[in-house]
C-alpha cells in the first residue's frame, strides 16, 4: 500500500468516523446540558428568543465603532481567511469531486487560477493572524496549545494543497497523499479543539443574544 | 527554446572549428513541439548537400546553411520518426561506408565476378543441350 | 558456412549493413536517454557482441506482453532486437513443444550458464506450495528458481511480473507474487505496463546487450529513461488541467474539445510511463489521446485503487458503516455525559448547593 492508497483509504475513513463521532458528541452534549431557567421576567418590548438570536448574531458580524482598530483588523482578516478558504474548498474541481463522492451533490467549479489566488490570500491571512497573535501581549497571554495547533491543522491543508497543484518539491502522488493526510488530521482534531467553533459559534452567539435581548439590552 | 538549441549548435560548431570535436544534439529528447522543430529547421535552412538513405526505412540527411551542421532524420518504414538529431561534424558517420561493409562488398564483388566468369561456359553448354 | 560469432557478422549475413546498426543505435540512444554522441560506440559494441541468449518464462499471464512485443512492430528498425537475441525458450513463439521445448530451455541454461537473461512475464503463484501453476509437471515457482539460478540478470515484463498485476488483485486466490518477491540475489529490471510499451522492452534489452549492465533504475526497479516522468507531466492535455477545464462525461462538450480527463478518473498524475511521448501502435495514439483516462497500469496494484473512473482526489474507502457507527457512538456518549451532568446538578440542587 502506497502513502496515497493509505491516505485515500483508511486515513480518510478513520478521520470521517472520528469527526462524526466528535461532532455528534459535543453538539448533543451542549444541547442536552442542564440549562438554568431564566427566572427574571422578560422586558415588555423584548423580542422572541428566535428573533433575538438572529438579530444578535447579525449584530456580531461586524464590530461596533468603539472597537475599531485591533478588532477591525481581526474581523476583516478573519473574513478574508474564511472566504478564501471557502472559495478554495468549494470551488476547486478536485474538491468538488471529493465532496460529491461523499455527499452525492455536485456544482460547477471555478477556474484553477482563481483558486490559486484564493489559496494564497488565505495563507497570507493565516500568517497575519498568527503574527497578530504573537504581536499582541494580551492575545499571547491567553493563547494555548489548542489555538496554535488549530491554526497549524488549518494552514497545513492550504500549504500542501498549493504544493500539490503546483507540483513543487515532490512527486504529485506524495504531495496529494500529504494533502489528504493533512485534511484527515484537520478532521480528527476538529471536534476536540477550537475548530469546533464552526458549529458552536451559532450556539454561543445565539445564547448570548437571547440572554441580553430578554433584558432589553441592545447589542 | 529554439534559440537555446541554436546557441548550443554554435558552441559545438566552434569546438569543431577549433579542436575538431564532433557533437550531436538529440532533438527527440528535448521538449520541442512540432512548431519549435519547424522554426529550428527554418533558422538552420538548407545547404549544399542532401542525402536520401534507405536503411530499414527511409532516412534523410541534409547539411544546413552552416557547413558542418547536419540535420539527420531517421524514419521507420511506417514513416515514424525513430531518431532526429543535429550532428556537428564534417561528414555524418552514417554516410561513409563502414569498413566491415567494405570488406564484405569486396568479397561479394569478387564472388560476382567469379560467378560471371564461370557460368559463361555453362551457359554455352546449356545452349547446346 | 560457420555460424556467425558476433551480432555484426550475423547482421551482415542477413543483409543489414553497419549503417543499419548506426541508425538503430541512434534510435536506442534517443529511446534510452543516452548521450547522443555515444551512438557510434553503441553500434560498435553491438556489432562486437555475441547474440544474447534469452529464456522467456511465461507464468500467470495473458500473453498480452508477448503480443505487444511481437505484433505491434512492423518488420523494421525496432524489430532488429530479434537479431540481437537468441530467444532460446518461449512457449508461445517456439516451434517445438513438449519435452523438446523443455530440453531447449535446459540446454540454453547449460551452455550459457551465468550469461543468459531470463525474461519473466506473468506473476508466480505461491499459495499451497505453488500448485496453481505448472508447466511440464513442474510448478512455476520451481521453474523460476531453477532457471534464475544460472541467469546473469532477469527482466520482469508487464505489471503481473513486476508488481503481481491482475492475478495479485484482490482476493488473490493463488497467492500471486511478482518476480522481485522471489528472486533476491540477481539483478532485476522491471518493465511494467499492461502491456508494457514494446519500445521499452526492446530498448532495455538492447541496453543490456550493449553495456552489459543495468540502466539507471527508479525505486521500483524501472528504467528511469522510460519511467522517469508521469503521463500527466508529458500529456498534451496538461494545459487544460492547469486552466481547470475538465471533461465531465465521455461525450460532453469538454470531452469533444479534448479537455483534461482528471474528473473521469484519469490516473496520469500518479502513473510513471512513456505512453504520452512514445505512444502506441507505431506512434499512432495513446489512451488519453483516444479519449480515455489513464488506468495507471504501470503502477503497483492498479487494479485495486478504488476504480478506474473514480477521480484521484476522492476517497477509496467505504466509510458509511464506520461513519454511521461513529455517529451513533457520538450521540450515545453525548447523551450519557449530558445526563450525568443533569443528575449531578439535580443532586447538587437537592442538597442545597449552588448549581
Amino acid at each position: 500500500m502506497t502513502l496515497l492508497d493509505f491516505a485515500r483509504g483508511p486515513a480518510l475513513t478513520v478521520s470521517f468516523a472520528v469527526f462524526t463521532f466528535g461532532v455528534a458528541w459535543r453538539l448533543l452534549f451542549v444541547v442536552l446540558l442542564p440549562w438554568s431557567r431564566d427566572r427574571a421576567p422578560a422586558r415588555a418590548a423584548a423580542p422572541t428568543a428566535v428573533l433575538g438570536a438572529v438579530r444578535g448574531f447579525a449584530r456580531h458580524l461586524w464590530p461596533r465603532k468603539a472597537f475599531a482598530g485591533a478588532a477591525r483588523f481581526t474581523t476583516v482578516n478573519g473574513y478574508v481567511m474564511h472566504f478564501g478558504l471557502a472559495i478554495a474548498f468549494f470551488g476547486f474541481a478536485p474538491h468538488i469531486l471529493f465532496l460529491q463522492s461523499v455527499f452525492g451533490v455536485q456544482w460547477p467549479n471555478l477556474p484553477s487560477g482563481l483558486i490559486s489566488v484564493a489559496s494564497v490570500v488565505t495563507l497570507v491571512s493565516l500568517v497575519l493572524a498568527l503574527g497578530h497573535r504573537f504581536a499582541s501581549p494580551v492575545l499571547r497571554l491567553i493563547s494555548t496549545a489548542n489555538d496554535y495547533f488549530s491554526w497549524f491543522v488549518t494552514a497545513l491543508p492550504v500549504v500542501s494543497g498549493l504544493m500539490a497543484v503546483s507540483h513543487l518539491w515532490a512527486p504529485y502522488e506524495i504531495l496529494l497523499a500529504v494533502h489528504l493526510l493533512s485534511v484527515a488530521l484537520l478532521l480528527i482534531w476538529f471536534p476536540f479543539g477550537k475548530l469546533m467553533h464552526a458549529f458552536l459559534v451559532f450556539v454561543t452567539r445565539s445564547e448570548t443574544a437571547v440572554h441580553y435581548s430578554r433584558r432589553g439590552t441592545v447589542l | 527554446m529554439v534559440s537555446g538549441v541554436l546557441r548550443e549548435v554554435a558552441e559545438r560548431l566552434e569546438a569543431l572549428a577549433e579542436r575538431g570535436e564532433c557533437g550531436v544534439i538529440d532533438l527527440k529528447s528535448l521538449p520541442l513541439s512540432s512548431v519549435h522543430l519547424q522554426q529550428l529547421r527554418e533558422r538552420l535552412g538548407r545547404g549544399e548537400v542532401t542525402a536520401q538513405l534507405e536503411i530499414l526505412g527511409p532516412s534523410e540527411i541534409w547539411e544546413t546553411r552552416y557547413p558542418g551542421v547536419w540535420w539527420v532524420r531517421h524514419l521507420d518504414v511506417t514513416d515514424r520518426v525513430a531518431a532526429e538529431r543535429i550532428e556537428i561534424t564534417r561528414v555524418p558517420d552514417i554516410l561513409s561506408a563502414a569498413l566491415p561493409d567494405v570488406v564484405t562488398a569486396a568479397q561479394s564483388l569478387n564472388d560476382d565476378l567469379a560467378l560471371y566468369a564461370a557460368p559463361r561456359r555453362e551457359s554455352t553448354d546449356h545452349g547446346r543441350t | 558456412m560457420a555460424e556467425p560469432e558476433t551480432i555484426g557478422e550475423l547482421l551482415s549475413e542477413r543483409g543489414i549493413s553497419r549503417r543499419g546498426l548506426l541508425k538503430y543505435a541512434a534510435y536506442i540512444a534517443s529511446l534510452m536517454a543516452l548521450p547522443p554522441w555515444q551512438s557510434n560506440a553503441i553500434a560498435d559494441a553491438l556489432a562486437a557482441a555475441r547474440r544474447q541468449s534469452v529464456i522467456w518464462l511465461s507464468f500467470q499471464e495473458c500473453t498480452g506482453c508477448t503480443e505487444s512485443l511481437t505484433r505491434s512492430f512492423s518488420p523494421t528498425l525496432e524489430n532488429l532486437i530479434f537479431n540481437l537475441i537468441s530467444l532460446d525458450y518461449h512457449e508461445t513463439l517456439q516451434a517445438v513443444s513438449g519435452e523438446a521445448a523443455e530440453e531447449a530451455r535446459r540446454s540454453a541454461m547449460r551452455e550459457n550458464k551465468g550469461k543468459y537473461i531470463v525474461v519473466v512475464d506473468g506473476s508466480i503463484p505461491t499459495r499451497d506450495g505453488g500448485v496453481y501453476g505448472a508447466i511440464a509437471g513442474q510448478s512455476m515457482l520451481q521453474i523460476l528458481n531453477d532457471t534464475a539460478a544460472g541467469a546473469k540478470a532477469l527482466i520482469a515484463v508487464g505489471t503481473c511480473a513486476t508488481f503481481g498485476g491482475i492475478p495479485h488483485a484482490q482476493p488473490d486466490p493463488t497467492g500471486a507474487v511478482p518476480l522481485t518477491s522471489l528472486i533476491k540475489d540477481k539483478p532485476i529490471i522491471n518493465i511494467s505496463g499492461c502491456p508494457p510499451i514494446p519500445e521499452a522492452m526492446a530498448g532495455t534489452i538492447a541496453y543490456l546487450i550493449t553495456f552489459g549492465r543495468l540502466p539507471d533504475l527508479d525505486h521500483l526497479n524501472r528504467p528511469k529513461s522510460l519511467f522517469g516522468n508521469t503521463i500527466h507531466d508529458r500529456c498534451y492535455r496538461r494545459s487544460f488541467y492547469d486552466k481547470g477545464l475538465f471533461a465531465k462525461s465521455f461525450d460532453d462538450e469538454g470531452a469533444r474539445r479534448g479537455w483534461c480527463l482528471y474528473e473521469l478518473g484519469c490516473k496520469g498524475p500518479v502513473t510513471y510511463n512513456s505512453c504520452a511521448t512514445l505512444k502506441w501502435n507505431g506512434g499512432v495514439s495513446f489512451p488519453i489521446q483516444s479519449g480515455h483516462g489513464c488506468l495507471g497500469c504501470s503502477e503497483p496494484d492498479f487494479w485495486d485503487k478504488g476504480g478506474f473512473y473514480h477521480p484521484l482526489s476522492t476517497p477509496t474507502g467505504h466509510p458509511t458503516a464506520a461513519v454511521g457507527t461513529a455517529a451513533v457512538a457520538g450521540i450515545g456518549v453525548g447523551a450519557v455525559s449530558a445526563l450525568l451532568a443533569r443528575r449531578a446538578k439535580r443532586k447538587a440542587t437537592s442538597t442545597g448547593e449552588k448549581p
